[in-house]
């Protein structure tokens, strides 16, 4: 079922071939996006996850995060495109993308002493 | 010679009061007619107004309601001074000479409730919150809800001046009530206003007695203040009595359910206990670890109480649905939520119903207090939920009789069997903690700090103490629980009961209180928007008392359940979730939540916002709590 969603998704909007093209992408505006509507409030401003929303780092791929955006799982609401357009989903792609990655937890000693 | 008659206090305020600036032109040497009752039938005149009011020889009616609670071995009054039991005050003071009770300041009624609700928590034992009457209620009257929805036992004494012709005009109208504990009744298990201090002696420990039976909840006694105040008449005394208090039983589920109970458990394929409001005491993780390592059964604890070791191999916590969805039977114990176990209303448009995924064959047996005491305002008794079993008793109580059952019926062959379990259990949540370091990585150096760095620079620096966290962890995604070691049986107590926000400090004070004696060490960790919806001078008072503890707020500068809340609402809609933080976050300008703290007298550091610099601060701190005093330190959080 969601692959089939996600089929018709791609299929109604061209604009996403666009919003793929990595040249094209504005992390900033992605930023601006995910801080401003209040994404980081159940994600993390480093995309982390947490209770109430699931970790973004490292980012899914563009798919399925448009298919989240578009027809949610859980309890996130389901954002329209006249809220979050195609392409500014890609620039909150691309920030997605920029969180830095988690350190090994092996290398940090309060997570390996106790 | 006879003693000289004596004149009620409060009537002749009254009568002072009414003769204005007459007063002192007022005969010299008249006198009252003395007074038998504890209410006077008529106003004196000021003609027999007297410039003095007569010492009192003897017993004061307020001294002899000291003996009463005496009598009970409460250890401490928390209070904010007030006009209607001030009788009551002095003779704490100085007849009953401020020890069981003591007296503890506070300076807003909901801390002092409040305080007394984590006390109860953690000495297992009432303490008394001492209110004023109507606008001290009045105050107060969330965290009686909050106790009562966390069925926490507190005693609550509150004044009232009956008689209208005693009050002084204007203030004490307004302070006084035909039946000031209606507003609160909803959510007390009981309540009185006796009208005689024999009627208070008997009330006090009928209202002991009940709060410290299960269902526990805080109970109300309002005493007059004219018999606070008032001489005890002559000849009276001695006929006055204070009744016993007797051991008492908790309520037990029935022998015969308990045994069908136990061979359901012993049958079942993947038996799940399911613990909520289950420790009362500290002997109930215990029992719950002899049960479920006689059943080889899994344990999935929300963190209402201390039910469970978090790291026992048995405790599936934090693969809650997926141990739930494998049980055939669930043993629900004090669950709260009962229907909420298989079932769930989605916070989506149309709020659909849904039955979540579980085993076609799930039996559920239920062991609780929930039908022992419901009352039809609220929302507390949750929505009705149908189970194969329902065991009206406290959960703790009747365990005992349940693991004797439950080991009369295993077979040798079964108790093999669930051996096997007992393995495939083990394994299942041997990979939880390590996917809780892996996930605490995660923003491991970010600023904001996360929670879970926050709650590891915590640990690693209490983990060989004996420590006490008093506090709610779910809106900081529950890492204490997810990479702590919490094995003691004291060592949390879950939250408020009815989600009153402002319960955390308040709560940790008392809970700290009751951690002294021990030497335990506290430590709290409250959101700013709790810190700052409780009177942010509940600090003062662990400053005041030198309650020794550490309070951490963890400041994501917003009420932020609310962000969430109108972010849904706004793109739900279609319309600028970006108007989100508007009314829900607490900004521009940012609390210094030190320096309020240092104000009210705590050493205090912050904002702290690099996580580098938080272990350090941590470690400044906890040398001020371990010489016994209390420190905050603010810190600036990510939002979960």
């Amino acid at each position: 079922m969601k692959h089939v969603l996600l089929a018709f998704l791609l299929a109604a909007t061209p604009s996403v071939a666009f919003a793929q093209n990595a040249e094209t992408e504005n992390a900033e505006n992605g930023k601006r996006i995910f801080e401003n509507f209040g994404c980081a409030g159940c994600h993390g401003y480093e995309g982390q996850g947490s209770r109430d929303g699931a970790r973004l780092n490292p980012a899914p791929s563009i798919e399925v995060m448009l298919l989240q955006l578009r027809q949610p799982r859980d309890l996130m609401p389901r954002y329209q495109e006249s809220l979050i357009s195609n392409r500014d989903a890609a620039d909150l792609h691309a920030y997605l993308a920029s969180f830095p990655p988690a350190p090994d937890p092996k290398t940090i000693r309060l997570l390996t002493e106790n | 010679m006879s003693k000289p008659p004596k004149i009620k206090r409060r009537q002749f305020l009254a009568g002072a009061a009414a003769a204005g600036p007459a007063i002192a032109l007022a005969a010299s040497g008249t006198r009252a007619v003395a007074q038998t009752s504890s209410v006077p039938p008529v106003p004196p005149d000021e003609s027999q107004a007297p410039t003095t009011t007569e010492p009192i020889h003897g017993k004061a009616g307020s001294d002899f309601m000291v003996d009463v609670i005496k009598s009970l071995d409460i250890e401490y009054v928390a209070s904010v001074a007030a006009s209607t039991f001030r009788g009551l005050h002095e003779s704490f003071l100085n007849y009953g000479q401020n020890t069981k009770p003591e007296f503890i300041t506070a300076l807003h009624e909901d801390v002092a409730v409040g305080i007394a609700h984590g006390y109860a928590k953690v000495a297992k034992k009432p303490m008394i919150a001492m209110v004023h009457g109507t606008v001290g209620l009045q105050h107060c009257a969330m965290s009686i809800y909050n106790a009562y929805a966390d069925r926490v036992p507190i005693i609550i004494l509150s004044g009232n001046i009956a008689n209208s012709v005693t009050r002084m005009p204007n203030v004490e109208w307004n302070h006084s009530a035909l039946d000031q504990n209606a507003m609160v009744r909803d959510f007390t298990k009981w309540d009185d206003q006796p009208a005689s201090l024999q009627a208070f002696s008997d009330s006090m420990l009928r209202a002991y007695t009940l709060a410290t039976t299960v269902p526990m909840a805080p109970v109300l006694i309002t005493a007059d203040a004219d018999l606070q105040e008032d001489a005890i008449p002559d000849g009276m005394e001695a006929r006055l009595s204070i009744p016993r208090l007797r051991a008492r039983a908790q309520p037990m589920g029935d022998s015969g359910a308990v045994r069908e109970a136990a061979k359901l458990l012993v049958e079942a394929e993947y038996p799940v206990i399911y613990c909520n409001r289950y420790g009362r005491t500290e002997k109930a993780p215990a029992l719950l670890i002899e049960l479920a390592e006689l059943l080889n059964a899994a344990v999935v604890d929300p963190h209402m109480r201390m039910n469970f070791p978090n790291r026992h191999k048995f405790n599936h916590s934090m693969r809650r649905e997926l141990a739930l969805a494998a049980a055939d039977v669930i043993l629900a114990l004090e669950p709260i939520e009962l229907w909420g176990l298989t079932n769930t209303v989605a916070d989506v448009d149309l709020r659909p119903n849904r039955a979540m995924r579980r085993n076609p064959n799930l039996k559920i047996i239920h062991i609780g207090s929930e039908a022992l005491m419901m009352k039809s305002n609220y929302g507390d008794v949750q929505r009705f939920a149908s189970v194969e079993l329902s065991i009206p008793g406290d959960a703790e109580a009747t365990m005992p009789s349940l693991i004797e059952a439950v080991r009369a019926e295993l077979s040798p062959v079964r108790r093999a069997s669930n051996e096997v379990r007992g393995l495939m259990l083990a394994e299942q949540s041997a990979g939880l903690m390590d996917a809780a370091r892996r996930e605490a990585a995660f923003a491991w150096d970010a600023s904001p700090i996360s929670s879970a760095r926050l709650s590891m620079e915590l640990w690693d620096q209490i983990k060989t103490d004996d420590w006490m966290m008093p506090t709610e962890t779910q809106l900081m995604s529950d890492w204490p629980y997810r990479l702590w070691d919490i094995t003691k049986p004291y060592q949390t107590m879950g939250g408020s009961g009815a989600q009153g926000v402002g319960y955390n400090t308040p709560a940790a004070i008392g809970a700290a209180l009751a951690n002294k004696p021990h030497g335990r060490l506290t430590i709290a960790i409250a959101g700013d928007g709790d810190f700052n919806m409780a009177p942010a001078s509940a600090i003062w008072t662990a400053a005041h008392h030198q309650i020794p503890m550490l309070i951490i707020v963890r400041n994501n500068r917003a009420f932020h359940q609310e962000v969430m809340y109108v972010q849904n609402m706004a793109v739900r809609r279609n319309r600028d979730p970006a108007n989100c933080f508007i009314g829900t976050t607490i900004r521009e300008p940012n609390i210094d939540h030190a320096q309020i703290a240092r104000g009210y007298g705590l050493y205090a550091e912050g904002p702290i916002e690099n996580p580098n610099e938080l272990g350090p601060a941590i470690r400044r701190a906890l040398a001020v709590v371990r010489r016994g005093e209390p420190a905050l330190l603010d810190v600036i959080a990510q939002p979960r």
